[in-house]
């Protein structure tokens, strides 16, 4: 029994080390492509995409201190 | 996985930055506008008084009267919640409703009335008018201490964006400039509101919000001229379509930082002109923010 579950566990390990391997292979492969020409490129253009974000808000009118269009006060 | 990234950066973006002084400025705005309220009332008040005293008829003023406490209430909950587009709707309607009673007692003060009513206004309206002044005293300084910390703080988020940007390498000379604006702005607040003078106030609105758009659009160019060599140098699938996209977008956008250069001096049409910069800016800054989701695409 003891054994069966300590085979069930090593075989989990093992896909893992295939599944990180896997990933850990296509990486590079990613970046070698990525940075073509500009070796510094590839890694910031993981980090650009955030960089299109600005805020839509508008800012206070200060209308509380327009002056009045007739001058009724 | 490419999913997911775009949501937990659509999800970060819909946490924007918040001013911690918004909901002191518009409680600073509430203060003077029930000022004026609190006039206004006043002043109906004693005209009534004196068309009784000299016998003379007087317009029934009660239903703007109403109409004014109601939207001075919205004007209170929208400031007390912090909610900032409700409550500039809330202040124009406040606005409007004071003008109405205004031009009705402008027409009520040729309507059958006598010298002496005349007299009457003049003389018991001069203490109405002190206590204004002096209600709208306090409510200034309310405000200058809350406009002095809501730019403090947005000059502070402008640096932190710059500084960010400049760790990039990004070129940040316009952001800095139009901080530099905002810096300059700054020192005018204490003089401006200490003079009690409205159309001074106002102007440091006209100017705050031509800062604050010009800084926005000076960090999108920043971005793109940052990104474009980037993206031109790497692997994403719609690079062709972001570097065309960038390209249109930031001469779009050097057109209008030019077009609405900054400026100290607050003509008679710079509200306008703000009006239309802010219409065109907003445009180009959701065309800005469409580019994330090309870009997240194309990953």
């Amino acid at each position: 029994m003891n054994a069966k579950i300590l085979i069930v566990v090593l075989l989990a390990v093992s896909l893992m080390f295939v599944g990180c391997a896997k990933r850990g292979g296509e990486t590079p492969a990613n970046v070698s492509q990525n940075t073509s020409g500009a070796q510094t490129a590839g890694t910031q253009e993981t980090d650009i995409g955030g960089l299109f974000s600005i805020d839509t808000d508008k800012p206070m009118e200060g209308t509380g201190y327009q002056v009045p269009a007739d001058g009724e006060q | 996985m490419k999913n997911l990234v775009l949501a937990l950066v659509l999800l970060a973006a819909s946490f924007a930055w918040t001013n911690n002084a918004t909901t002191a400025m518009m409680n600073a705005e509430y203060e003077y506008a029930a000022c004026n309220v609190q006039f206004a009332k006043d002043f109906v008040a004693m005209r009534e008084n004196c068309a009784l005293l000299h016998d003379v008829p007087m317009m029934d003023s009660a239903d703007y009267i109403a109409d004014i406490d109601e939207a001075l209430g919205d004007v209170e909950h929208a400031a007390r919640d912090g909610n900032q587009p409700e409550f500039g709707g809330a202040m124009w309607d406040l606005r409007a409703r004071m003008l109405s009673l205004g031009l009705a007692v402008l027409g009520d003060t040729f309507a059958n009335k006598s010298v002496a009513f005349g007299n009457c206004v003049r003389e018991d309206g001069e203490p109405i008018k002190d206590a204004l002044e002096t209600c709208r005293h306090e409510a200034m300084r309310a405000g200058k201490d809350a406009a002095t910390e809501y730019v403090g703080n947005e000059i502070e988020y402008g640096n932190s964006q710059i500084a960010e940007l400049d760790a990039m390498g990004a070129d940040t000379m316009g952001m800095a400039r139009a901080v530099g604006y905002g810096e300059e702005l700054k020192a005018d607040m204490g003089p401006a509101f200490d003079s009690g003078d409205e159309k001074e106030v106002s102007d440091l609105y006209q100017r705050h919000s031509r800062i604050l758009l010009l800084f926005r659009l000076e960090k999108m160019i920043s971005v793109m001229d940052y990104a474009e060599p980037i993206i031109g140098a790497g692997n994403n699938r719609n690079k062709e379509r972001l570097l065309e996209d960038i390209a249109d977008l930031k001469g779009d956008t050097e057109d209008l930082a030019s077009d609405c250069a900054y400026s100290t001096s607050v003509d008679a049409n710079y509200g306008l002109k703000n009006l239309e910069c802010w219409n065109e800016g907003l445009a180009l800054m959701g065309r800005f923010n469409s580019l994330q989701a090309v870009y997240w695409g194309g990953i």
